[in-house]
């Protein structure tokens, strides 16, 4: 069954990345979630070196879901599955380093954020 | 674990004892192993590196699939012990989002050691309904009340046996 022919009408104005409607975005979203947490024993063997914990690892995937929980628009949501997909499994196969802790967490993003408020640029001399 | 390998051995060599003739002297005097070596009268639980196994034979009840059911729900650390009732919703009541609910599913299918399709798991809304589920999953069926149809079959059967020994 072709994608043209699963398209109610509103939608033939915009085309859909993956789903059609909210409901299969959110099963996708759910599949998603529950292979992440199905490979926890896995990536804790696998990237051993990282003493990561299974809470950890938990708390982890759950803040990156959680990040993106306002979206509503149909195509960011399948490309942020995508996405997640594509990073399960680079996880799953051991394509990303040993040490690259960046993924699990967050606060060890290296890149420098842009100055929000007025005592941070100040701090940067603005 | 050391007490249950001698009891083991101790048992194994009861049946060893008949055929003293036949075998050396030293299988007597084996050190204890891990594995028992005398296949025939294994016991599941004596054996030490027991990989667990799935038992076929487990017979499914409402009150064991119920109580496992809650004591899952209560060990999730996000949901609290004392509101948890058989009815007690996990979006409105518990407080619990979708994501909560497939870890809720995935430690069911870890409990059950059974698959618990995604479809099936976005109806679940409280805790009855997973125990349903499971219920239906398991054809238990006692909890249930008969049809009513059944007692109205009697009624008729035992109305005609009447009519035919009247007669």
């Amino acid at each position: 069954m072709s994608l043209t022919t699963r398209l109610p009408q509103t939608l033939k104005q915009v085309r859909p990345v993956l789903s059609t409607d909210h409901a299969e975005a959110k099963r996708r979203v759910l599949n998603l979630y529950k292979i992440w947490l199905r490979q926890i024993p896995y990536i804790r063997v696998d990237y051993i070196k990282n003493n990561w914990t299974e809470t950890r690892l938990r708390d982890a995937i759950k803040e990156n879901f959680m990040r993106n929980k306002d979206v509503t628009d149909l195509r960011v949501i399948d490309l942020l599955v995508v996405r997640g997909q594509m990073d399960f499994v680079e996880t799953a196969e051991i394509w990303r380093q040993q040490h690259n802790t960046a993924t699990m967490d967050r606060r060890k993003d290296t890149y420098k954020k842009k100055p929000f408020g007025f005592l941070e640029r100040f701090y940067e001399g603005h | 674990m050391l007490s249950s390998t001698f009891r083991l051995l101790t048992r194994t060599s009861s049946f060893i004892r008949p055929v003293i003739g036949s075998l050396p002297r030293r299988s007597l005097f084996l050190k204890p192993t891990l594995v028992s070596f005398n296949e025939k009268h294994r016991q599941p639980s004596m054996i030490i590196n027991h990989i667990p196994v799935r038992q076929s034979h487990v017979h499914y009840t409402y009150p064991m699939i119920e109580s496992r059911v809650m004591l899952v729900l209560r060990l999730f650390d996000k949901i609290d012990g004392n509101a948890l009732q058989l009815d007690s919703k996990f979006a409105q009541d518990l407080g619990l989002d979708s994501l909560d609910i497939v870890e809720i599913t995935a430690a069911l299918e870890d409990e059950f050691w059974t698959e618990i399709p995604d479809v099936d798991s976005d109806h679940f809304v409280t805790p009855r309904h997973i125990i349903q589920y499971l219920c239906d999953k398991y054809d238990v069926y006692e909890h249930v009340e008969p049809v009513s149809a059944g007692k109205e079959y009697m009624e008729e059967a035992k109305a005609a046996a009447e009519r035919a020994h009247h007669h």
